[in-house]
């Protein structure tokens, strides 16, 4: 009797996809069936009303709309944009080499071309550890032996451990700057991917209050994380954003496409990397070699 | 604090060359194609936040996120170039869907956390964007589509979330998508029918749907 639902199922929702004997089966049954007809027929209709009607004006006309405090706004948001991309960092680049350039051109100014671009290296490398360090909300990631008698928000396990076998369970710990939704990737020694936190991709992250020494799995979970399968390097991947819904679905889809096509896990981790940076912020991972 | 500096967006029609090498680059992840990118795109986007509420970091976060996510449409192929226009053709409509989807996402994300509803959320104002649309019509919308894109994640096969989605947003014949993905029509229309049934079977659960009683359960 199930199996016989089942297939009316199957045969209804693919109505549109089916050959002309299926088809045929099909609407004798949707003849004899109203709610199933009444069903069909709403689920077009939703997939044919899904898109919405509206759009952007052509782009040549907005500018001009925007009064100077919001075309302020939109530009400082711009801004922000690029620098989380890490494009205003290539802009200062790109206008510090045309100083350069500029200077080495200026004959009184030759015999310090060497020295002034060593100064203006060393800045901009400045410049842009301080960006990153005022970017990164996760600090301090560490992987840390799992205790059982963990109790609150402080875990008893501090100390780093040297070598990890098979079965060893383990926590990261890791302090955060400002609340925040972190999710844990895992990249396994062939380069396999996987969403360690939270378990289910679709779930909306748990906010983490911010402050120091905060662990995943949270103390409250029944999950206990341990180290499985082929020994080899075991790479571990966190990035808070500012939402609980990042989009963690399509990152797992893709970096799980991109472990598939990719045979070197180096470009797994680096692709892995991207999406993260994108959808939530900068990335922050710690390695451990696990023996047999 | 770096001081912001000015910005115009590129004022100058494309010509047909420079659209289609900027989306190729997008899809490439070129960062001068993204710089561009975001250049030219950014206040028009900016301009619907504002018209759709919320205070100053709120929708400068929406903007960010419906311009990361037009990125990433780009990257999983759910832009086909076709000729000249319709990149931007396409951008106009999918950067409006996603300004209104964050919206949507922010008051799901408040009722979650058990936010009171603010003035806010029923100021929104669509004249000149949606035409003479009714907008709570149009935020159903918007609903629906989150609800299909939901469901079309979740499909296990790429090949299949691929072809569903050239076939219910791009609206393109089989042959189109058989072509445009380098496989037989046969596979293509085997994609389909597996992840048309998963896709609706999704639906029926997330949009609370009524199965039948005769076993057309999800």
């Amino acid at each position: 009797m199930e199996r016989e639902h089942d297939r009316w199922r199957e045969l209804i929702l693919a109505h549109e996809d089916l050959g002309v004997d299926e088809r045929a089966a099909a609407d004798d049954h949707l003849a004899a069936c109203e709610d199933c007809r009444a069903l069909l027929a709403r689920l077009r209709e939703l997939e044919k009303a899904a898109a919405p009607r509206g759009q952007l004006p052509p782009l040549d006309t907005v500018a001009p709309a925007l009064s100077p405090p919001l075309q302020a706004e939109a530009d400082a948001s711009l801004h922000t944009l690029r620098a989380r991309l890490g494009l205003e960092q290539e802009r200062t680049a790109a206008q510090g080499e045309t100083a350069r350039h500029s200077a080495g051109r200026r004959a009184p100014l030759r015999r310090l071309g060497v020295p002034l671009a060593l100064a203006a290296g060393l800045v901009f490398v400045a410049v842009l550890a301080r960006t990153d360090r005022e970017q990164s909300v996760v600090r301090g990631l560490r992987i840390l032996p799992f205790s059982a008698d963990r109790g609150g928000a402080q875990s008893t396990a501090t100390t780093p451990r040297p070598v990890w076998h098979t079965g060893d369970a383990f926590v990261l710990a890791f302090d955060l700057t400002t609340d925040s939704y972190p999710a844990v990737f895992h990249v396994g020694p062939s380069g396999e991917v996987s969403l360690l936190h939270p378990m289910d991709a679709s779930a909306p992250l748990p906010r983490l209050a911010a402050g120091r020494g905060r662990e995943l799995p949270l103390a409250g979970e029944r999950s206990v994380w341990a180290l499985e399968g082929a020994p080899g390097p075991e790479t571990f991947l966190v990035a808070a954003g500012k939402r609980p819904d990042p989009g963690l679905p399509e990152v797992l889809a893709d970096a799980q496409t991109l472990a598939q096509t990719t045979p070197r896990r180096q470009e797994v981790l680096a692709g892995l990397v991207r999406l993260l940076t994108v959808r939530l912020g900068p990335v922050q991972t710690v390695e451990v070699e696990h023996l047999p | 604090m770096p001081t912001p500096e000015p910005t115009t967006p590129a004022r100058t029609r494309d010509d047909p060359g420079n659209e289609e090498r900027l989306v190729a680059g997008l899809i490439a992840g070129d960062r001068s194609a993204i710089a561009e990118f975001l250049e030219r795109t950014h206040h028009a986007v900016y301009g619907l936040a504002i018209r759709v509420g919320g205070d100053p970091e709120t929708r400068r976060d929406w903007t960010h996120e419906a311009l990361l996510g037009l990125l990433e449409d780009l990257r999983r192929g759910r832009f086909v170039y076709r000729g000249p226009g319709s990149f931007w053709a396409w951008f106009r409509k999918r950067a409006y869907f996603r300004v209104l989807d964050e919206r949507r996402r922010c008051r799901r994300r408040r009722e979650r956390e058990g936010h009171a509803a603010t003035d806010e959320d029923g100021d929104i104002d669509l004249d000149g964007y949606a035409g003479t649309e009714d907008p709570l019509r149009e935020l159903e919308r918007v609903e629906i589509r989150a609800a299909i894109e939901a469901c079309l994640d979740k499909l296990p096969s790429a090949d299949q979330r691929r072809a569903l989605w050239l076939l219910y947003a791009e609206a393109r014949p089989y042959q189109d998508i058989a072509d445009t993905m380098a496989s037989s029509l046969n596979t293509v229309r085997s994609w389909i029918r597996r992840g048309r049934i998963l896709l609706r079977k999704c639906l029926m659960v997330t949009l609370d749907l009524a199965a039948p009683p005769d076993g057309l359960d999800a």
